[in-house]
């Protein structure tokens, strides 16, 4: 054998090993593991709602998809554990991004209902203040207007009074006047019983007084 | 040994010895690991431990993976671990993040239902004198 042609395939042969090596085997193209990973990462890209709410965590991704097409033998559990982690990872951003925005959302319902609800609460006080001032000046009125009914009983009580005292005096007055009038008819038949005994004569019959007192009655007071 | 076969073999394990000098880490991987510790705080201030418990744990795994190897001058295995250590943790922390606004959505969702409930059963109104 040729010497110089063994050196030859000697380092054919170890080039080819070399080349094998740092070039690694291509294992991406056939790797299922890589597809799959490929298409959920595709899947989430094309995503219309989360696609582009992760654009970071999408490229980290991305990077960790592409060293596990060019992995070698011995790194692809590895990558592939690493590829599966960031896909999960831009997923799970772009689902927090979401809430993040979702939540916000809600947050703005949430002082839109709180300002509407203080506003009803404050319309209520409102009214229910007005309707208890309504109340106090209906009751206020109320016991003005018994008030004044009073005073005028009082009065009419009092004027009543005024007239029966009137009419007492006046009942007396005339008493009296019958009294007076009494007591002057005895007195003129007396007068004229003497004169008739005085003039010695028969029996005559006794004068007539000579006055009459009429009754007087005492003037009304309204 | 024939002189011609020392001459293919030679070349071949110089070759191969070279290429694994080559391809192994000669210092421990400082940065992965730092970086993975960092991450690993991150998602324990994030309430990693109750909210994303699975994928916690196999950051604090994988993180005592990748020292154990460093330990034993394995840098590429330490590497690989505190790599993936730190992907766990990114992963933990999104959840823990998720989680909470989750939470705090639901939450809002029926505070504001209740309170359209509360406007729907009592509009605005005045009150009758």
């Amino acid at each position: 054998m040729n010497p110089s042609f063994d050196a030859r395939v000697g380092w054919r042969f170890a080039a080819a090993i070399g080349f094998a090596l740092t070039s690694g085997i291509a294992v991406a193209r056939t790797d299922p593991d890589y597809q799959r990973l490929a298409d959920q990462l595709d899947r989430l890209s094309t995503d219309s709602v989360l696609g582009p709410l992760a654009p970071a965590q999408l490229e980290r991704a991305r990077d960790a998809l592409a060293q596990l097409k060019d992995a070698h033998r011995g790194e692809h559990d590895g990558l592939v554990y690493l590829a599966q982690r960031r896909i999960d990872i831009a997923q799970i951003s772009a689902e927090a991004v979401a809430l993040d925005a979702q939540r916000d959302q809600l947050q703005r319902e949430n002082a839109q209902l709180q300002l509407v609800q203080a506003r009803r609460d404050a319309a209520r006080a409102r009214a229910e203040l007005e309707h208890q001032r309504m109340q106090t000046q209906i009751r206020a009125e109320e016991a003005e207007r018994a008030r004044q009914d009073a005073d005028a009983a009082r009065a009419e009580g009092a004027q009543a009074a005024q007239a029966a005292d009137a009419a007492r005096a006046e009942a007396d007055q005339a008493k009296r006047m019958a009294e007076a009038q009494v007591k002057a008819t005895a007195l003129a038949r007396k007068e004229a019983e003497l004169e008739a005994a005085v003039n010695g004569g028969a029996a005559t019959k006794p004068s007539k007084p000579k006055a009459r007192l009429k009754p007087k009655t005492a003037p009304k007071k309204d | 040994m024939t002189p011609s076969r020392g001459k293919i073999h030679v070349p071949v394990v110089v070759l191969a010895i070279l290429l694994l000098q080559a391809c192994t880490p000669t210092r421990p991987p400082i940065d992965e690991i730092d970086q993975a510790s960092r991450a690993l705080g991150d998602a324990r201030s994030a309430e990693a431990p109750v909210l994303a418990a699975e994928e916690y744990r196999a950051a604090v795994g994988h993180f005592d993976q990748a020292q154990a190897a460093e330990s034993t001058h394995d840098y590429a295995a330490a590497a690989q671990f505190a790599r993936e250590s730190m992907a766990d943790s990114e992963l933990a922390r999104a959840l823990s993040r998720r989680g909470k606004l989750r939470e705090a959505v639901q939450a809002l969702r029926q505070e504001n239902a209740t309170l359209a409930r509360d406007l729907d059963d009592h509009p605005a109104r005045e009150t009758q004198p």
